[in-house]
């Protein structure tokens, strides 16, 4: 009886393993070839002379971006940050940084030129909004000024002008317009508008719309145009005014080779203020760059803000200068110096921020 | 005569040097892609083309930026060095449009990885010693 019942015992545990062997090896084999992980990280140090301004180290982010193929047509992407040395207890009021899902969409792809997304994801606007945060991928420390937030007025907090995520559903796809190799992409998205939260329900029933359309020409390589457009009903409002509609218009051009790097930028975005008047704010840029010896880069920014095109006196600007070495090609050292005017933070005295970073795409 | 006639055939012997340099593109020979042009093929290796025709992800092997046969590729088909490839590279995957090339260090490992895998691109220095599961991609 008790041999009888070690043979079954035996038995069943040769089973298992035999089972527990296929299972293993056929599901991992499956996630090497489904599964991929990567991701970006950035390390900066910053010191300024504007008054009371502290210098220091900052461990920005790293992202950890996981993609999974759940077949030819379906893959589903995930970006998770930490940023600022993220140290985070449950009611610990000490904790630093954050954590955030900054991505999280499914993408259906019907043909080459008609994908679909679904989730939160990045608005598509403009050359950096993409990449804006990657800085592994751009030769500067931080990207344009276009893409931050920037402080319109004295008696405004910094806003952007666009929003940076937004969680709905997106149409892309890019269309072969010639044999030659010409390109025209596009993006269309309709999501929550900007609000207390982009990923839980909406505050009101209205969508944001973004849209951008790139052409890349055959006839001259290494160029692009584009345009952006994004608009929804602001909930905090950029000039104070709560559910706002909103608008921003861009216009975008870069031209690229091994060496030389040009990239000019455009954007008009239209706002209400407290008492009532409608304003547009103007911004544009150029930043040229020039690659020595394939990792050498210094580059030039010089960007303009109107923050009332109606009003000449609203104008201020930003000079950048900054050298990019390429110490692998996935790692990269760069330092910068940013010349801010003192009507740029509307304060009495320009001055200067001295930045180096060391960012890493892996 | 004798003169241009010895000219002539330096200019042809340099001419078969230099096509023998051409890089060979390869494929997995499930993949039903025969042909491709040379702008079909800049736009797979820079990531603006991110499927093939038949609609399936493309997967793209590469070499470490340091290598030989991929300085020759990308001066030849991309017209780009390899570290502005691979700068251009990431912008492409971290903006989500694309994974990355799966980057290899010797032929033998690129080869294996594209004899795997139906979608993948890639390309060797000759077409000499293929197996049967890769095949040659025309450049028109």
């Amino acid at each position: 009886m008790i041999k009888n019942m070690h043979r079954q015992i035996f038995a069943f545990l040769i089973i298992l393993l035999v089972l527990s062997h296929i299972v293993f090896v056929s599901s991992s084999s499956a996630q090497e070839k489904r599964f991929e992980i990567y991701g970006y990280s950035q390390i900066d140090f910053s010191a300024s002379n504007s008054s009371g301004s502290i210098s220091g180290f900052n461990q920005r982010r790293i992202n950890l971006i996981g993609e999974f193929f759940l077949d030819q047509k379906i893959r589903v992407l995930s970006d998770i940050e930490f940023k600022g040395g993220t140290d985070i207890t449950p009611n610990d009021p000490n904790s630093v940084g954050t954590v955030k899902v900054s991505r999280a969409w499914m993408e259906y792809s019907v043909s080459s030129e008609l994908k679909i997304r679904a989730g939160k994801m990045i608005t598509p606007f403009g050359l950096y909004n993409l990449i804006h945060d990657a800085s592994a991928s751009y030769f500067a420390v931080d990207p344009p000024l276009l893409y931050s937030d920037i402080k319109l007025s004295p008696s405004l907090q910094p806003n952007r002008l666009f929003a940076k995520y937004y969680t709905g559903v997106e149409f892309l796809g890019t269309l072969d317009l010639d044999k030659e190799g010409s390109q025209l992409e596009y993006s269309v998205g309709i999501g929550n508008g900007r609000g207390l939260s982009i990923t839980g329900d909406d505050l009101n029933n209205n969508r944001s719309v973004s849209a951008r359309i790139m052409y890349r020409p055959s006839l001259l390589r290494g160029f692009q145009i584009g345009s952006s457009f994004y608009t929804d009903r602001n909930y905090d409002g950029i000039g104070g005014v709560k559910n706002d509609l909103e608008y921003a218009y861009g216009i975008d051009l870069q031209y690229e080779d091994s060496e030389m790097q040009i990239q000019a930028e455009g954007l008009a975005s239209s706002y209400k203020i407290i008492n009532g008047d409608r304003i547009t704010t103007g911004i544009s840029y150029i930043q040229i760059a020039y690659t020595f010896f394939d990792v050498l880069t210094p580059f030039v920014n010089y960007s303009i803000v109107l923050a009332d095109l109606s009003n000449n006196n609203s104008m201020f600007s930003r000079f950048n200068l900054g050298l990019n070495y390429a110490i692998s090609p996935n790692l990269f050292l760069k330092t910068e110096i940013q010349f801010h005017q003192s009507e740029e933070e509307f304060s009495e005295n320009s001055f200067n921020v001295f930045k180096i970073s060391a960012a890493i795409a892996f | 005569m004798k003169f241009y006639f010895k000219y002539l055939v330096l200019i042809c012997s340099f001419t078969i040097f230099c096509e023998s340099n051409a890089q060979v593109i390869i494929s997995n020979t499930n993949n039903p892609i025969a042909t491709l042009s040379k702008a079909n093929l800049r736009n797979i290796f820079l990531g603006n083309t991110i499927t093939w025709a038949t609609d399936q992800f493309i997967k793209v092997a590469d070499y470490t930026a340091e290598s030989k046969v991929r300085k020759e590729f990308s001066n030849n088909y991309l017209d780009l060095t390899p570290q502005k490839v691979s700068m251009i590279w990431i912008k492409v995957s971290l903006s989500g449009k694309a994974v990355p090339p799966k980057i290899f260090r010797d032929e033998d490992e690129l080869k294996q990885f594209i004899a795997e895998n139906e979608n993948a691109i890639g390309y060797v220095s000759s077409s000499q010693n293929l197996s049967q599961k890769l095949k040659v991609i025309q450049i028109r």
